[in-house]
């Protein structure tokens, strides 16, 4: 008889709206700040971010609204070259992981275990956020749910309002 | 239904800057295919000296290769004492590009609603750009913002972090 699969309790899972995922690559002439600035004075949101400098210029990938995209893809012409969309894409995020390393290798040994796209990856003491395909995310919960529990009256998986800056 | 809001902020305010120093980083690339497993050696490895992870993050980079970096509290050694997450690594990334950063800091901050307000990481970015600030990892993660800077650098990140947000002074309640 199989052991029971263990399962760590957590506040709660949460998906995004339909999101566009940016890979942001710096040049000489070209840093990510400028980009930044771009999409600010188009007042266009960045819903999740992740640069790094392992080879000395911080570059990454950033996500922002589908709605935008339009937009963004229009402002961020001048940098041609400089820039990849993957889309449509979505993200889980499950709260709060506390720094529980057993539980984030258990996510992702069920995440690798079911073989979805895997596009980004944020995780603080927080929570844990997974960027997929926007199509997949169902799954997505379906997977996680094999090793988090939920509290009883857990809220709805995708919130039932926007906060938006005008 | 929709509920509007009107506010002014001359310069975006925060909860706080907090700091931690001594930490450890690692950095690995590898193929888009074995993100899953490549994720769960970099924490099972951290994970024997019973750490705490502070920060994951895994992204992509050009022609199917992500990039993970992994930031934990790892107990200070005594000088000239092995490393055994050093050695553990070597192993799991045998082949592959990584490096282990030691003594590295953290500074984070959070404030109302960063993550549904544009500006935030152009704001973060723009200040660590101003000051020469060199970033090694820096991630925007819900309304939390992350920076993570080589040894000694937290104190003038907080500095120029401070010239673009504000901790606003707590008022005395009667």
């Amino acid at each position: 008889m199989d052991s029971p699969v263990r399962k760590f309790s957590v506040g709660g899972l949460k998906l995004s709206a339909e999101l566009v995922l940016l890979r942001l690559k710096a040049s000489e002439a070209v840093q990510i700040v400028h980009m930044f600035r771009v999409l600010t004075e188009h007042q266009i949101n960045l819903i999740g971010v992740t640069l790094d400098a392992f080879h000395g210029r911080l570059d990454g990938v950033c996500s922002l609204l589908a709605e935008d995209r339009v937009k963004a893809e229009k402002v961020l012409g001048i940098f041609q070259g400089c820039l990849e969309m993957t889309a449509p894409v979505g993200t889980i995020t499950v709260f709060p992981v506390q720094a529980r390393i057993e539980l984030l290798s258990a996510l992702f040994a069920a995440w690798g275990g079911a073989g979805l796209p895997l596009y980004h990856i944020a995780s603080s003491t927080s929570s844990l956020t997974i960027t997929t395909d926007f199509q997949l995310l169902d799954d997505a919960v379906s997977v996680v749910s094999r090793v988090v529990s939920l509290p009883e009256n857990h809220a709805p998986f995708r919130p039932e309002f926007r906060v938006k800056q005008i | 239904m929709e509920t509007i809001a009107f506010y002014r902020e001359t310069i975006i305010k925060t909860y706080g800057f907090f700091e931690k120093t001594g930490l450890s980083l690692i950095t690995v690339e590898f193929p888009v295919i074995q993100t899953g497993m490549y994720v769960a050696r970099a924490l099972d490895s951290v994970s024997t000296s019973g750490s705490s992870v502070l920060l994951l993050t895994v992204r992509p980079l050009a022609a199917g290769t992500m990039r993970l970096n992994l930031l934990w509290d790892e107990e200070e050694k005594e000088r000239g004492e092995a490393d055994p997450i050093y050695h553990l690594l070597e192993q799991e990334f045998k082949g592959l590009r990584w490096r282990k950063e030691k003594e590295v800091e953290l500074i984070f901050f959070q404030g109302p609603h960063y993550g549904d307000r544009y500006g935030i990481a152009s704001a973060a970015l723009g200040a660590a750009a101003d000051s020469d600030v060199p970033l090694l990892v820096a991630a925007c993660i819900g309304a939390t913002v992350f920076w993570v800077l080589p040894k000694g650098q937290g104190a003038p990140a907080r500095e120029s972090l401070s010239r673009a947000f504000v901790v606003p002074e707590s008022k005395d309640r009667n």
